[in-house]
């Protein structure tokens, strides 16, 4: 279904119509079957590596019952489902005005972000998902092998999907960072209740004032900046097709389509890194449950 | 074997710190205590020591992490999670004060401990990558929709997008920088609100209530999901 904007008109069409048509078209379209196969390879050859590579660590492994591998399957799958709703709300930071100022292809824009995505979980050192691991009761860590240490794993995972599932299906743009934290901090607090000392012993208050400030403050700094900056450009940009909401599909200016890229580029990769390690943290804790002779210690290293 | 001598060198240092006053009691519990109440005690750098200590000690019969016996691999393992924890408290506390030259010997010491403990598997990495990446692009367009369509009562203009993506990209920077943790989403929305704002384009006053919503009840609402969890997987495993 073509959209049929006429060749010649001096008239503006309806200001609410055209725009909206040409955008919600274009959220529309489907990926092409290259697109599809590419991607269904890139997941293919994926699976086969972690298979290979988690058969080969626990080759020489001789567990008693299959309960382990159920245990370590579930454990796996339910830290890899909570890393995939993660990335539900994380595109959007990245794409959403690429998308919106027409700088680049919706479905390009998301597979451009999903490999930067990829490229920022791959090189990151695993600093931040040792930092989590950290916040969480250190008797649950010493016994993460435990029942109460699975609980704390599972706990911590489902409620963080839950909400995270939740706030997407109504449309709102919930923090994965923030509700990781709350997951991790409820875990602190419910530990410490049913020990029967009191809530607020155990809870590391000081961080978590921390990250209460923080909460507070990006939003006020985000509005602040961006409304700042806008004017900025404002008063020092004079090209008027920058302050005009884009006609039909048109592209922005080369420069500014460049500079969105790259952001939506740089906010891909950091966003990886970060929202990756949260996954890779609750995945090491439930490796070095399941299997410690494998994964508790670093057979790599010489010490 | 030069962890041993490292060993060797942290748990002298740490005694020079040691009080007469402290009384041996268990290294293992005395400084999970430490850890889990953060209240450093006399008796707390007795027992870190004395955890150094044997830590080196197995390190120098077992010589290799792989060659570590299976029933004892547990043990060995909270014991390097325990002193490692704990010479991060006491340095991110600076109680008790240490002098510059132990610390960074303590602080070399660690290094190695960590090496031990902290590594993830390449596999890991591929798998929550392409658990991620899977997920950015099925669920994609209702939040974009949202940001893009659902704040500002006008279209985005390229400046707008531009201004707020900046901001975006230009937080998550300091932040990685400063070590703060820091939510992009909120960042982009209120970054998208604040252009539309200052272009005196209007906001939808029902999409920012639900923010604000999504912002301020986040934390609360996790907390009490997880703990809740908690007390329900505890009773069932």
């Amino acid at each position: 279904m073509a959209a049929t904007v006429p060749a010649t008109s001096s008239a503006p069409a309806p200001a609410a119509a055209t725009p909206a048509s040409h955008m919600a078209e274009k959220l529309n379209r489907k990926p092409g079957m290259m697109g599809m196969l590419a991607f269904g390879l890139v997941l293919i050859i994926g699976v086969i590596f972690i298979g290979y590579s988690l058969a080969h660590d626990l080759g020489d492994l001789q567990l008693g019952s299959a309960l382990p591998y159920i245990l370590l399957g579930t454990a796996l799958f339910v830290a890899l489902g909570f890393e995939f709703v993660n990335g539900f709300h994380d595109t959007a930071n990245a794409v959403a005005t690429v998308i919106y100022t027409h700088s680049l292809q919706p479905h390009i824009a998301v597979v451009w972000s999903g490999f930067w995505n990829f490229a920022g979980v791959v090189t990151s050192t695993g600093a931040v998902a040792f930092a989590i691991v950290s916040l969480l009761p250190v008797e649950l860590i010493l016994q993460v092998g435990s029942g109460a240490g699975f609980a704390m794993v599972f706990a911590l995972l489902v409620a963080a999907i839950l909400w995270n599932l939740g706030t997407w299906a109504l449309g709102l743009p919930a923090s994965s960072s923030h509700t990781l934290i709350g997951s991790v901090i409820g875990v602190g607090i419910a530990n410490q209740l049913m020990q029967g000392r009191s809530g607020t012993s155990g809870v590391d208050w000081a961080q978590a004032l921390g990250i209460g400030k923080s909460l507070l403050l990006s939003p006020i700094f985000g509005f602040i900046l961006a409304s700042g900056l806008f004017l900025l450009m404002k008063a020092v940009i004079k090209d008027k097709r920058l302050y005009e909401a884009p006609v039909g599909t048109e592209p922005p200016p080369f420069w500014i389509r460049a500079l969105l890229v790259f952001t939506c580029t740089g906010v891909s990769f950091f966003h990886g890194s970060n929202d990756g390690q949260k996954g890779m943290g609750s995945i090491m804790l439930i490796l070095i449950g399941v299997v410690p002779t494998t994964y508790a210690l670093n057979h790599a290293v010489t010490p | 074997m030069d962890f041993v001598a490292v060993s060797i060198q942290a748990a002298n240092t740490l005694d020079k710190y040691v009080q007469s006053s402290a009384a041996i009691g268990d290294p293992r519990e005395d400084v999970t205590e430490y850890i889990r109440a953060k209240q450093f005690k006399p008796n707390t750098m007795l027992a870190l020591r004395e955890l150094v200590n044997g830590v080196g000690t197995e390190m120098a019969i077992f010589k290799e992490l792989s060659k570590v016996p299976h029933e004892q691999v547990r043990n060995f393992r909270n014991d390097m999670y325990l002193v490692s924890e704990a010479l991060r408290l006491m340095a991110k506390s600076g109680k008790p004060q240490i002098a510059t030259g132990d610390a960074a010997i303590l602080k070399n010491y660690k290094g190695h401990i960590d090496k031990c403990t902290r590594f993830i598997p390449l596999w890991v990495k591929v798998a929550v990558a392409l658990a991620l990446g899977l997920g950015t692009m099925v669920g994609w367009k209702r939040i974009v929709v949202t940001v893009g369509e659902k704040i500002g009562k006008n279209h985005l203009t390229y400046a707008q997008g531009a201004a707020a993506e900046i901001t975006a990209m230009a937080t998550i920077g300091a932040a990685d920088g400063l070590g703060l943790p820091v939510s992009t989403t909120h960042v982009l929305s209120s970054g998208v609100a604040g252009t539309m704002m200052a272009n005196h384009s209007g906001l939808q006053w029902a999409t920012v209530r639900n923010l604000l919503l999504a912002w301020v009840l986040t934390l609360p609402a996790a907390m009490t999901l997880s703990g809740f969890l908690f007390f329900a997987f505890r009773k069932l495993f």
